[in-house]
C-alpha cells in the first residue's frame, strides 16, 4: 500500500504482529525470506528513505523473527533492532519515524517506544509518500503467513500521528492469484480497513492487512498477474513503482 | 551546647543592648516523645531552608515533617506612646506527624533572646500560645508557655504540645479530621504602663488526620500528615521493574508527539501541575476503560495480545484520568494511552500504590511525579 499524501509529512508510525508462518516444504528444503516493512521516503523522486519492519526467515535450522531498520540516506545500512526470535511472540510491536530536531532532514526510529537509531541526513525534513507491505526476496518451496494487520500513520505539521484518507493511498486489490496451480509468489490477499469519521464521513486508511495463503498444486501453472489488467483498483504505475523499489532496496543488498 | 554571646548595638538610637546566650533546643527536648535525633535532624535541614521555614506556613519536609524558623524582633511602646525598649529571639517550631498514629508533636524552643537595656529580664515577657480549635481533636493541657525573658533563657524549650484525634472520629469514608493549627506570641513589658505587642498568627500549620483503613493502599490503616507537603512520586527510569512505565511516563510529559491520543498542544500534568488521586472505583474503571479506547483505535481489539495491558498516563487513579478529566472523551486526552507488557504496567502500579500508602495520599489529595535515573 502506498501513501502519497499532498500534506507534509514528518513522520511515520506502524504497529503489527509477527505473523505465523506455515510451510509446504519441510527443512532443509525450504527456504524464504520475507519482509514485512515500511518506508518513507524524503524526497519526491523517491530516490532516498529510511524503512522499518520485520524480517523473517526460513531455513533448515527454523525461522527467524529479526526487527530491523535501513538507512536509505547516502547508503545503504541495515541495523538489526534487539534480538532475532524463533517464534512469534504474539504482541503487537511499533515503529515510529520522529524528525530529531525541529526541521532538521534527519530521524529517530523508535522500536517499541525506544529508540533504536537515527537516520543519516535526508534530502528533506518532510515526505508526501510512504509505502507499507510485504516483501518477498525468495521463496523455495511454499510458504504462508496468517493474517498481518499494518496500521500505519503519518506525523503531520501539528506533530500529531494521522490516518490517511482513503483517497490518499493506493493499493493492489483485488487479492493476487491463490489458486491451484498458480505462482506462490503472487499469492497474496490484501485488505484495507478503512474507518469512516463520525460527522463528515470521510474515510481514513486503518491498516494494510495481508494474508498468504498456500497455494495448492495444479495441473496448469497460472502465469504470474500482470500490471494494470482488469481487477487493480489503481492505477497499474503502483505496482510498476512498487517494484522499481523492490528491485531497487533487494538488489543483492539483503 | 552554648552559645558565644556578642554583643549588638541596636540600630535605633544605638542603645546598649544585654545579650543572652542560647542554647539549642536539641538537648531540652530529649525528654519529649520525640526523639533529639528526629528534632536534630528536621532543625539542620530546615535551617537550610530558611527561605521557606520562615514563612507563615513553615517548610514541609514530607507529610510527616515539617518547621518554622522565625527571627521576630519586639519593640515595646508605653501607653503614653513612648518607645520602651525591645527584646528579640528566635522561634522554632518543630511538627511531627505520624503514619500509624492519630497525632502531632510541636517541639517548640525560644532561642538567642536579646533586650535592650532599658528593660528588666523580670518584666519582660513573653507567651508563646498554641491553638487547638476544631472537632474530634484532644487538646493537651499545656498549649502555651508563658515567661520571662530570664525563664526563657533559662529553659528554652516548651513542653511537646501533642495533638491527637480518635480513630474512630471524622467524616467521611475516610474518617478525616483536619486542623488548622495557628502559633502565635505575645510580648509584655509587666510594669503596668506597657502596651502589650500581640501577633495572633505567626505560623500555620495544616494537620490532616484520617483512618482510611484498607482504602488507603499499600499502608498503614491511620494517620497524619501535614498537608501543606506536596508528595512528589519517584519513578526511577530504569532497574525497578518498570522501565515501560517509565518510558511511558516520559513520552507523556516530555515527547507528547509519541503518544496517543495525537491531541494538539498536549500539555499532561504530573510535574508542573500536580496530579490529583481518585479512589472511587467506578470513577477510576471509567478511566481506564477511556484509555482502552485509545489503546484500541490505535493498536486494534488485539492490543493486549501477547502479555500487554492498556497503560495510561495520568494514571487512571486519578482525577486527570481518560475519563474524569475530558468528560467521557479521551481523543481530547492531555494524556497517553499505550500498550505496555503486563509485567511493568503491574509493577508501575504497585509503585504508586506503594507510593500513596507511604504516603497517605487520598482522595483529592494533590502529588507530583519526578522520573529519576
Amino acid at each position: 500500500m502506498c501513501g502519497d499524501q499532498s500534506e507534509y509529512m514528518y513522520g511515520v508510525f506502524v504497529t503489527f504482529a509477527f505473523p505465523t508462518p506455515t510451510y509446504s516444504a519441510p527443512a532443509p528444503f525450504g527456504s524464504a525470506d520475507f519482509y514485512n516493512e515500511t518506508e518513507f521516503f524524503t524526497d519526491d523522486a523517491m530516490t532516498k528513505s529510511f524503512a522499518f519492519g520485520l524480517d523473517m526467515r526460513y531455513s533448515s535450522t527454523g525461522t527467524v523473527f529479526q526487527p530491523y531498520w535501513v538507512d536509505y540516506s547516502n547508503d545503504y545500512v541495515y541495523h538489526n533492532v534487539g534480538t532475532a526470535l524463533s517464534a512469534p511472540d504474539g504482541r503487537l510491536h511499533t515503529f515510529m519515524a520522529i524528525p530529531s530536531c525541529d526541521n532538521c532532514s534527519t530521524w529517530d526510529v523508535f522500536y517499541d517506544f525506544a529508540k533504536v537509531g537515527t537516520t543519516g541526513g535526508q534530502p528533506g525534513p518532510s515526505s508526501h509518500h510512504l509505502m507499507t507491505g510485504w516483501l518477498l526476496s525468495g521463496m523455495s518451496g511454499q510458504m504462508g503467513l496468517s493474517a498481518t494487520s499494518n496500521r500505519v500513520m503519518y506525523l503531520n505539521g501539528n506533530y500529531q500521528f494521522q490516518r490517511f484518507g482513503r483517497s490518499a493511498v493506493t493499493s493492489r486489490a483485488p487479492a493476487g492469484n491463490c489458486s491451484p496451480g498458480a505462482n506462490p509468489k503472487y499469492c497474496f490477499r490484501f485488505d484495507t480497513a478503512i474507518t469512516t469519521s463520525p460527522g463528515t464521513g470521510e474515510n481514513f486508511v486503518v491498516s494494510w492487512d495481508v494474508t498468504k495463503p498456500m497455494v495448492s498444486p495444479g495441473l496448469v501453472a497460472h502465469p504470474a498477474p500482470t500490471s494494470g489488467g482488469a481487477g487493480l483498483d489503481d492505477t497499474a504505475s503502483l505496482e510498476q513503482r512498487a517494484q522499481r523499489l523492490v528491485d531497487a532496496h533487494l538488489g543483492g543488498k539483503r | 551546647m552554648m552559645r558565644r554571646a556578642v554583643t549588638l548595638l541596636a540600630a535605633v538610637g544605638a542603645l546598649l543592648v544585654s545579650v543572652i546566650p542560647a542554647t539549642t533546643s536539641a538537648a531540652a527536648v530529649t525528654a519529649s516523645r520525640v526523639s533529639a535525633r528526629a528534632v536534630t535532624d528536621l532543625r539542620s535541614e530546615c535551617a537550610a531552608h530558611q527561605a521557606e521555614a520562615g514563612r507563615v506556613q513553615g517548610w514541609a519536609r514530607s507529610r510527616f515533617e515539617q518547621c518554622h524558623h522565625y527571627t521576630e524582633k519586639v519593640s515595646l511602646y508605653k501607653t503614653n506612646g513612648s518607645y520602651l525598649g525591645y527584646f528579640d529571639f528566635e522561634l522554632w517550631i518543630l511538627a511531627f506527624a505520624y503514619d500509624g498514629s492519630r497525632r502531632v508533636d510541636y517541639v517548640t524552643s525560644v532561642e538567642n533572646v536579646h533586650q535592650s537595656t532599658t528593660m528588666s529580664d523580670e518584666l519582660t515577657w513573653l507567651t508563646i500560645r498554641f491553638d487547638c480549635r476544631g472537632t474530634d481533636l484532644v487538646c493537651p493541657a499545656g498549649l502555651s508557655r508563658a515567661d520571662t525573658i530570664a525563664g526563657w533563657y533559662a529553659r528554652s524549650t516548651m513542653d511537646t504540645v501533642t495533638i491527637t484525634s480518635p480513630d474512630t472520629a471524622g467524616s467521611g469514608p475516610y474518617k478525616t479530621v483536619a486542623l488548622t493549627e495557628t502559633v502565635g506570641f505575645t510580648g509584655e513589658y509587666r510594669d503596668g504602663r506597657t502596651t502589650p505587642f500581640y501577633k495572633d498568627t505567626e505560623a500555620i500549620n495544616h494537620v490532616r488526620f484520617d483512618s482510611a483503613d484498607s482504602a488507603l493502599g499499600n499502608g498503614k490503616y491511620k494517620g497524619t500528615v501535614f498537608t501543606d507537603h506536596v508528595p512528589r512520586f519517584a519513578l526511577a527510569r530504569t532497574g525497578e521493574g518498570a522501565d515501560e512505565e517509565a518510558r511511558h511516563v516520559d513520552d507523556t510529559l516530555h515527547h507528547p508527539e509519541r503518544t496517543f491520543p495525537a491531541v494538539i498542544g498536549k500539555n499532561a500534568p504530573g510535574e508542573n501541575a500536580p496530579l490529583h488521586r481518585l479512589m472511587d472505583p467506578t470513577k477510576r474503571r471509567a478511566n481506564h476503560d477511556a484509555a482502552v479506547r485509545v489503546c484500541t483505535n490505535v493498536w486494534g481489539t488485539n492490543y493486549a495480545a501477547g502479555g500487554m495491558e492498556c497503560d495510561e498516563y495520568p494514571f487512571q487513579s486519578t482525577y486527570e484520568g481518560a475519563a474524569e478529566s475530558t468528560g467521557n472523551q479521551p481523543g481530547l486526552w492531555n494524556g497517553s494511552a499505550r500498550p505496555i507488557p503486563a509485567a511493568d504496567n503491574g509493577r508501575g502500579g504497585t509503585l504508586l500504590a506503594n507510593f500513596y500508602g507511604a504516603n497517605r495520599v487520598l482522595d483529592n489529595d494533590a502529588f507530583f511525579i519526578a522520573l529519576t535515573g
